[in-house]
């Protein structure tokens, strides 16, 4: 199967798309160079030296969190399901964005600290930080491999270029201004990004509109074919979007455990030159997120009404409309948005796991604490070296077919637990260290329990799948019962053992920063 | 309990979802003003995040009444 990743095959692409690509790419090569010489300290280099400007973080944190999945994924979710898809975006997403921004950025940002492993570091205990920065290194890790294929496979199918000279390609572009430039360069190239992502899918949906006969006829043809494509919510007995399932799993936990506690995404806004800029990037990027799906779910719906017997894959939905609908050039324009969609989930994954490595992981278990020059060397290293690992957990890629629900699915067993530790331990400073360690690892191996068999299923061990007891949890479910047991789980251990003191807790907890906040003012 | 939740009709994902927005519309303004603007270099109107968070909300509202 291997030979083909080597072979360049012939493509027809136009002049002007090949020289939109190329230009892209060397710009953003040469603009994180110039970024690079900016970088003195580890602080420069993992948290842009604490000077990012709300709206540049805002645009980045969309420029990070829109991946091919939700190019590729929701414009065929959107042709299989309809606007029920854009509830990733909607209660999937808005009410947790606003949530982070009140309530959990001002708890991190105020703490100073560099990762979200080590504010749960500060608020429980080392080992809770050790073990959740390993879950989320080994989780950026498998991510950043993905990225990296489903960007070849893009180039492959666009330019004709091999899988392997593609991911090289992928890998020293994103490499060279991540590893040189740290976050700065990672904010301001997802930034560039963002822009360009949507110019081509503002693109994509005039011409489309246009296309399907305006505005008014599109809307028509889909209400008179397909009624329930525009319906936000599914029937509970839905296979795949059941509206409990995305009103209690993914609205009221899984969403909330992103939005609030994923570091590639929340590393930027403790970069922010203030507390309120952190809190203004994230409410800018749920103002950006709110129209996204008009973005991205829009094209499957064209793909709907517009493609003559269906297509064969749902998949082929965006690719179908931008080979069918967009001029020379736009084309183009769109190709690029997929590539920049993928280098800047690419760029944040690979810096927000150099930070856990070099200051969660190796800084706590060698016990060296901080050193600004030898961590941003280390830093450098490691994030080097998670490119390095990403490039050759790529091609296993192609071994599951079902990646992304994979990925999905790994997610689903580390959030619940997660936003269980730091949910409860703002709000409360009885939660104590040792509940924290018990009910990370309880939580998670209660996920792993009711996920094994789908997970194994997902993978292609169906045999072993039905071994390991058979059941089929939907992955909402499993997120919200996980995040259940470590509620509970926190809340009893921490009733029998030992809080830490009123002074360890200073800017950790919501009763030990709002009054002291207040009596300043 | 997850049969009970199966058994409600379709409309009850609509009150679910207003329900999460009204909650977190409710949070945003019983917290204290002064929290809020922590860290801005003035206290102008626009720079009050919860009247972002307000019109965001009223924004969602309004797409799952349409939908």
């Amino acid at each position: 199967m291997f030979e083909n990743f080597f072979a360049f095959t012939e493509t027809s692409i136009h002049w002007v798309d090949v020289s939109l690509i190329i230009a892209y790419m060397a710009g953003i090569t040469v603009f994180g160079y110039f970024f690079s010489k900016r970088i003195k300290t580890s602080s420069d280099y993992f948290l842009a030296g604490r000077s990012l400007p709300w709206w540049i973080i805002g645009m980045s944190i969309i420029g990070t969190n829109i991946g091919s999945n939700d190019y590729v994924g929701a414009a065929g979710g959107a042709y299989r399901i309809g606007i029920a898809q854009a509830n990733f975006e909607w209660i999937g997403a808005i009410p947790a964005m606003i949530l982070s921004a009140f309530i959990f950025i001002p708890f991190y940002w105020r703490a100073g600290v560099f990762s979200i492993p080590e504010y749960l570091g500060r608020r429980y205990s080392d080992a809770v930080r050790v073990i959740s920065a390993v879950i989320l290194t080994l989780f950026s890790i498998i991510i950043v491999g993905v990225f990296l294929w489903a960007t070849a496979l893009m180039l492959k199918t666009y330019l004709g270029w091999p899988v392997y000279f593609s991911i090289l390609v992928t890998a020293a572009v994103v490499g060279f201004y991540t590893i040189s430039g740290g976050l700065g360069a990672v904010a301001i190239t997802d930034s560039i990004q963002l822009v360009i992502m949507f110019t081509g899918a503002i693109a994509v949906a005039v011409l489309g509109i246009s296309e399907a006969g305006g505005l008014d006829h599109f809307i028509a043809t889909i209400q008179a074919e397909h009624p329930s494509h525009l319906k936000a919510f599914l029937p509970a007995d839905h296979e795949f979007f059941p509206w409990p399932g995305v009103i209690l799993g993914l609205g009221m936990v899984l969403s909330p455990a992103y939005w609030c506690t994923n570091q590639a995404i929340l590393q930027r806004t403790l970069g922010a030159r203030s507390e309120w800029d952190g809190r203004a990037s994230m409410m800018l990027a749920a103002i950006a997120k709110t129209f996204v799906p008009f973005l991205i779910v829009l094209p499957g719906l064209l793909a709907l009404t517009m493609v003559q017997g269906g297509l064969d894959n749902q998949d082929q939905a965006l690719p179908w409309v931008i080979k069918n609908i967009l001029p020379v050039g736009l084309s183009g324009l769109m190709f690029v948005a997929f590539i920049a969609a993928l280098q800047s989930s690419i760029d944040s994954t690979m810096n927000s796991a150099s930070v856990m490595i070099t200051r969660d992981i190796i800084g706590v278990l060698a016990g060296r604490g901080v050193h600004e020059l030898r961590d941003l060397k280390l830093g450098k290293i490691f994030t080097f070296m998670v490119l390095v690992i990403g490039i050759f957990c790529a091609p296993l890629t192609a071994k599951f077919e079902g990646i992304y629900v994979f990925v999905q699915f790994t997610l689903s067993l580390f959030q619940g637990p997660m936003l269980a530790l730091i949910l409860l331990g703002i709000l409360s400073k009885k939660m104590t260290p040792k509940a924290g360690l018990y009910s990370l690892v309880i939580g998670v191996t209660s996920s792993l329990i009711m996920g094994l068999p789908s997970l194994l299923t997902s993978l292609g061990f169906t045999t072993a799948a039905q071994a390991a007891g058979g059941w089929n949890i939907n992955m909402l479910y499993i997120a919200f019962w996980s995040f259940i047991i470590s509620v509970a789980s926190l809340v009893i251990i921490s009733s029998f053992t030992t809080p830490k003191t009123e002074q360890e807790l200073v800017n950790l907890t919501y009763s030990k920063t709002v009054p002291e906040v207040l009596s300043h003012d | 309990m997850i049969d009970l939740i199966h058994s409600l009709p379709l409309w009850t994902a609509k009150i679910g979802a207003a329900v999460i927005f009204g909650g977190i519309l409710v949070m945003a303004w019983i917290l204290p003003r002064n929290f809020i603007f922590q860290g801005a270099p003035d206290n102008s109107r626009w720079r009050d995040l919860r009247i972002w968070a307000t019109l965001l909300i009223l924004i969602q509202l309004g797409l799952y009444a349409i939908f």
